[in-house]
């Protein structure tokens, strides 16, 4: 209920910690998936997402609802993230790259494996992207994101946004081809 | 939607790192003459373009990107499970924290004038807000709680409530918004104790009943904005 | 410690206890130091004794009476006016002896 998370974000700004844990209950699990699929760690996602709802208690006082709830949290979560990839060390450790969890709906065992190592290959390439290549592709191909909304978020031109989606787009169909 | 060639780019001067025409620059022109960026901004849009299905290189590339999306798909659904439980130990931590830097509000005064017994704004604000949402269908925002006179720091007086709330579409909007206030009157004097010189409840929004057209809008013309219950300042 | 400290952490100790103790109290508003405790949210300070949250006792000099502040969160379903005049009166009874004449103040800062 979009309209019911304006209320609550109204009441938690008032300093309502009753309404601000509705809040977080609710938006938890989907901002956990997006930073973890920025990220490529649940660590690290957890610790992004924590800070993220921390720092909005701080600043609902001054949040007047220019913008939705939801639109808010999501832009200090992709922010968080940017700041968490910028500061990585430029060389990414292979080894740390944690394995994503293979998919229990797939057909055939073959099949399984398959999308398992496909799965796989997408994590190690996902780690070789810039920082600003992975946000924007993150939110393009699993936010449905238009290159506009992108470009708002991350902060720059919806082109450029458009282009680091298309170049994160080349280097993990490589990848992935080159494994296939 | 066509793409910018990187002579339309001035300078890419849009932010750290790489700009739009170093991306540009390595597009890749298909064998059959079109754009791969193209190709797939097609195909992404689910365009329908007889020559994306006809042509090998075309749909072949369209194809790697279905690819690539299903292995991502695969790998968010495969680690969907685990975050819920997160989710409840995240909202614990953030609230350990969110507790420690809570914002209790000003002081308001409870019970005689020359008691000195006080409660908080945030914490009165709770119980009325609370009080009315007792009517059926009544959701409260905002609900300010000020001293009805000027003077001492902090006030002893009684206070002024500001509430605002979203209502259910009923004939009687005025009839309900009076209800409200009734209420928390009620909620201030048994809940709290917190003397009361004057409720506003300002309406902001109405909701359509459950299951109503959502693309509703007020057949009447008013505002919700200017429909209230006001006692004024009679006491 | 001087004495007069002395004499203020003894009062500030028994308004704690005799505060907490009053129906209706869910606990004395916690400071950090409870708070990082784990069971902090519903669990009452279990230190009472020692320079409890949620009590302040500081007076002028020693001429004036004491003055006493205490921040309590309810329960719930408690009238917040009857538990604070319930706290207001246990602890100027309280201090009748050792501290006449003191000016009470309670302030409700949350309800759980």
């Amino acid at each position: 209920m979009p309209g019911d998370d304006g209320l609550l974000a109204v009441r938690a700004a008032e300093g309502d910690e009753d309404a601000f844990e509705a809040l977080v209950r609710r938006h938890a699990p989907g901002l956990l998936r997006l930073a973890a699929s920025m990220l490529g760690s649940p660590g690290e996602a957890e610790d992004a997402v924590q800070d993220a709802f921390v720092s909005a208690w701080r600043r609902l006082p001054e949040f007047r609802g220019q913008s939705a709830f939801a639109t808010w949290m999501h832009r200090i979560v992709v922010n968080r993230c940017l700041n968490m990839l910028r500061s990585r060390r430029p060389v990414a450790d292979l080894d740390s790259v944690p394995e994503p969890a293979a998919p229990d709906h797939a057909v055939s065992p073959a099949r399984a494996a398959e999308s398992h190592a496909a799965a796989v290959a997408l994590g190690r390439s996902l780690s070789e992207l810039s920082p600003e290549q992975r946000v924007c592709w993150v939110l393009r191909e699993l936010e449905g994101q238009s290159y506009e909304t992108i470009a708002e978020t991350v902060g720059i031109s919806p082109e450029a946004a458009r282009g680091r989606v298309f170049r994160a787009r080349r280097c993990l169909t490589e990848a992935m081809t080159a494994w296939r | 939607m066509a793409m910018n060639s990187g002579a339309e780019l001035p300078g890419a001067g849009t932010g750290p790192g790489s700009g739009g025409a170093d991306e540009h620059a390595e597009d890749e022109r298909l064998a059959c003459g079109r754009l791969l960026s193209e190709v797939w901004e097609a195909g992404e849009g689910g365009a329908d373009d007889p020559h994306l299905r006809a042509c090998p290189h075309c749909s072949a590339a369209v194809r790697q990107l279905d690819l690539l999306g299903a292995a991502v798909r695969g790998a968010a659904d495969g680690g969907g499970r685990e975050p819920q439980l997160d989710a409840g130990a995240l909202t614990e931590r953030v609230m350990d924290v969110v507790r420690l830097e809570l914002r209790p509000g000003r002081p308001l005064p409870l019970g005689e004038r020359e008691e000195d017994l006080w409660v908080r704004e945030a914490m009165a604000a709770k119980a009325l807000r609370a009080a009315a949402e007792t009517v059926p269908g009544v959701r409260a925002g905002s609900c300010r709680i000020r001293p009805a006179e000027s003077g001492g720091s902090p006030s002893r007086g009684p206070v002024r409530v500001r509430l605002e709330v979203v209502v259910p579409l009923t004939p009687g909007l005025r009839d309900l918004a009076e209800e409200v206030r009734r209420r928390v009157r009620g909620a201030a004097d048994d809940a709290l104790g917190l003397p009361v010189d004057h409720v506003d409840v300002h309406i902001t929004d109405v909701a359509e009943p459950a299951g109503a057209d959502p693309a509703w809008t007020d057949p009447a013309g008013t505002d919700p904005g200017t429909v209230g219950a006001d006692e004024g300042n009679q006491p | 410690m001087t004495a007069a400290a002395t004499e203020r952490d003894a009062l500030a100790g028994t308004v704690a206890r005799v505060a907490a103790d009053v129906p209706g109290v869910a606990f004395l508003r916690p400071g950090l130091v409870d708070l990082f405790r784990p069971a902090a949210r519903t669990g009452p300070p279990r230190d009472a004794g020692r320079a409890p949250a949620g009590v302040r006792v500081s007076r002028a000099s020693g001429a004036v009476p004491w003055e006493v502040d205490v921040q309590i969160v309810v329960r719930r379903d408690q009238r917040a006016l009857s538990v604070a005049r319930a706290v207001r009166d246990a602890v100027t009874a309280a201090l009748s002896g050792a501290a006449p004449g003191a000016q009470v103040t309670v302030t409700v800062t949350n309800a759980v």
